[in-house]
């Protein structure tokens, strides 16, 4: 079962891996925006 | 066997349970703490709703808190107490001098000014900044949180001040441990492309060949002198028993025949 989902991901990975480093700037810059909004008292 | 799938067990599997148990524990200490940070706010608001209401709330918080703490301390006991071996015991988690070295050398890597990364055992820089900070945090989270839940019991030790001392901690700390959470432990186990969409290893406790080149070169080199040791260990048990094995036959052929 953990074979199958490792050979799963392995696959996602060789296609799409660098997807992640894209939704990690996407997702840092999200937490930054909502931080500067609450800091400036936006929201 | 194809190097690609070998694989080298760094976390038995009651390690890994634990680590269950923790970030089920957090998860749920962060949905049910965070939106009393932000009272004012609808998505706390909605939040609280959610989870059933303040009550209900309260009861979450209280409930993952106990056995954070419950774990933190079975942590401690188990592996100092009863193993006796690393993460805790003969300091192997310890921030050293190489780790500085390390660091730097990590650093040059990111930045492209180095090709390889720095060689690196059991236990990685940033792996023991990892764990050192949460075990700071499970202790500052968990005497300040059972202080403020127990405060009639507690008050009678110590000034009313310290609970105020204990409340900023809590929050703060809180707020310090979901950042950490969101903008490098989710980079590491989800967004890293070597890793992407997610890592295993919190399932099986296990790390490829590749990745114990890259980032445990010396731990690999350890174990592999360990198992070659083993072998050399094994091969003259068999030995003697193989010098052995014609007389053995030599006595046996007479009731053979």
């Amino acid at each position: 079962m953990l074979d199958k989902l490792q050979r799963l991901l392995d696959r996602i990975n060789a296609k799409a891996g660098d997807v992640g480093s894209v939704l990690a700037v996407l997702f840092w810059m999200v937490i930054l925006v909502l931080a500067l909004a609450h800091m400036l008292e936006i929201t | 066997m194809n190097p690609r799938k070998e694989s080298f067990q760094r976390f038995d599997r009651l390690f890994v349970v634990q680590h269950m148990i923790l970030f089920t524990c957090v998860l749920l200490l962060i949905v049910s703490g965070v939106p009393l940070k932000f009272p004012h706010q609808a998505w706390a608001r909605w939040l609280i709703w959610a989870q059933g209401g303040l009550h209900a709330r309260a009861l979450i918080h209280h409930t993952a808190g106990h056995v954070l703490v419950l774990l933190g301390v079975f942590h401690f006991v188990w592996y100092v107490l009863v193993q006796r071996k690393p993460p805790f015991y003969r300091r192997a988690v310890m921030l050293r001098p190489e780790d500085a070295q390390h660091f730097w050398g990590h650093l040059l890597y990111v930045l492209g000014q180095r090709k390889t990364l720095p060689r690196m055992g059991r236990y990685t820089w940033y792996e023991k900044f990892d764990y050192l900070g949460l075990l700071w945090g499970i202790g500052v989270m968990g005497v300040s949180g059972l202080s403020m839940l127990y405060m009639n019991v507690v008050l009678q030790w110590i000034p009313l001040a310290w609970l105020q001392v204990f409340w900023a901690a809590h929050s703060e700390e809180a707020m310090l441990a979901t950042l950490f959470l969101l903008v490098i432990h989710m980079y590491h186990v989800h967004f890293n492309p070597e890793k992407f969409p997610m890592s295993l290893t919190w399932l099986h406790g296990k790390l490829s060949r590749e990745e114990m080149e890259k980032y445990h070169p010396l731990e690999l080199e350890a174990l592999e002198q360990q198992a070659r040791q083993r072998a050399k260990e094994a091969a003259l048990a068999a030995a003697p028993t193989a010098t052995q094995a014609p007389a053995d036959a030599a006595e046996g052929e007479p009731h053979a025949g």
